[in-house]
């Protein structure tokens, strides 16, 4: 399955690489339909948020439950559970929202789209302020750090066990992997759009870059002599 | 590995959250141990034999190659 997902990118790579130098004056329609893409992606955003909402009051109420035996394990993996959903929530909202504002600014759409935008940007932002509170109804026994220190994230990781370390880094190396793959499929995908509709992306295709060695120079500086 | 960890729990009447609290770690480690997902340190598996009142060997089974 990996190596057809691997074959299928290589394939629209250079299916896109060979188009794109083919056709050099190609247009694609983000003008004509900008006005429905904003639409859309307030739609998803003002879902996410919704979900994250809802998500944060379901888990504040059933956090309080008492519960034992067979079933208090069980009511711990469901709040470990749905606090992992909410997180994604909350990180993908924070993510469509960021581009809302990002697309309406940029594509010149109504007022009233860029100010819900904004808005959308303000509360899923004070949403992600407040997880770690909801981190603390979650596991109201264990010693999590303040959440206005400083070293937050850095103290929630020491205060970890092993074995939740032993799955956060699985989960982070996954990650770093993948962030790499797709990061230089996307210089290429830039560079092919470049050629293709000739409006340069070279500003992006350098912050990109940047940020690949930025990342890759911290992994490998974290890891020698270790 | 192999591991016992469940069938002890069973005997002594204790859910993950209790022996994870005596053990002082996460209920989530506990689970990875019973699923056999994870290997603990010799400090966990020296505090499980002690809460179980068994030899680490007889909770934590290797197969020989795993030793040798």
């Amino acid at each position: 399955m990996k190596r057809i997902g691997q074959g299928f990118i290589g394939g629209l790579i250079g299916f896109l690489g060979t188009f794109a130098i083919m056709n050099g004056n190609i247009k694609l329609p983000f003008a004509r339909y900008s006005f429905e893409l904003n639409v859309a992606l307030l739609l998803i955003g003002a879902g996410l948020i919704i979900a994250t909402v809802v998500y944060y009051v379901l888990i504040k109420q059933t956090a309080k439950k008492e519960v034992s035996g067979e079933e208090e394990d069980a009511l711990d993996e469901w709040k470990y559970k749905k606090f992992s959903d909410f997180s994604l929530f909350a990180q993908s909202a924070l993510i469509v929202n960021l581009l809302l504002a990002c697309t309406s600014t940029l594509t010149e759409q109504p007022l009233w789209m860029i100010v819900t935008s904004g808005v959308f940007l303000a509360i899923i932002t004070l949403l992600s302020l407040i997880m770690p509170t909801l981190l603390k109804a979650v596991y109201p026994e264990r010693p999590l750090p303040a959440t206005d220190d400083k070293d937050y994230a850095k103290k929630l990781l020491e205060m970890s066990d092993e074995g939740e370390r032993h799955v956060m880094l699985k989960g982070l190396y996954k990650s770093f992997n993948s962030v790499n793959l797709l990061l230089f499929v996307g210089i290429l995908l830039l560079l092919f759009y470049s050629l293709a509709t000739g409006a340069s992306q070279l500003f992006g295709i350098i912050v990109i870059a940047a940020v690949l060695l930025f990342t890759n120079i911290q992994y490998i500086r974290s890891v020698k002599g270790k | 590995m192999k591991t016992r960890l469940k069938e002890l729990r069973a005997r002594d009447g204790m859910n993950q959250t209790e022996l994870a609290k005596r053990a002082k770690v996460s209920r989530q480690t506990v689970s990875l141990i019973e699923r056999e997902e994870f290997v603990p340190s010799l400090l966990i598996a020296v505090r499980m034999a002690r809460i179980f009142n068994e030899p680490i060997e007889s909770i934590f089974i290797f197969d020989k190659e795993e030793v040798e």
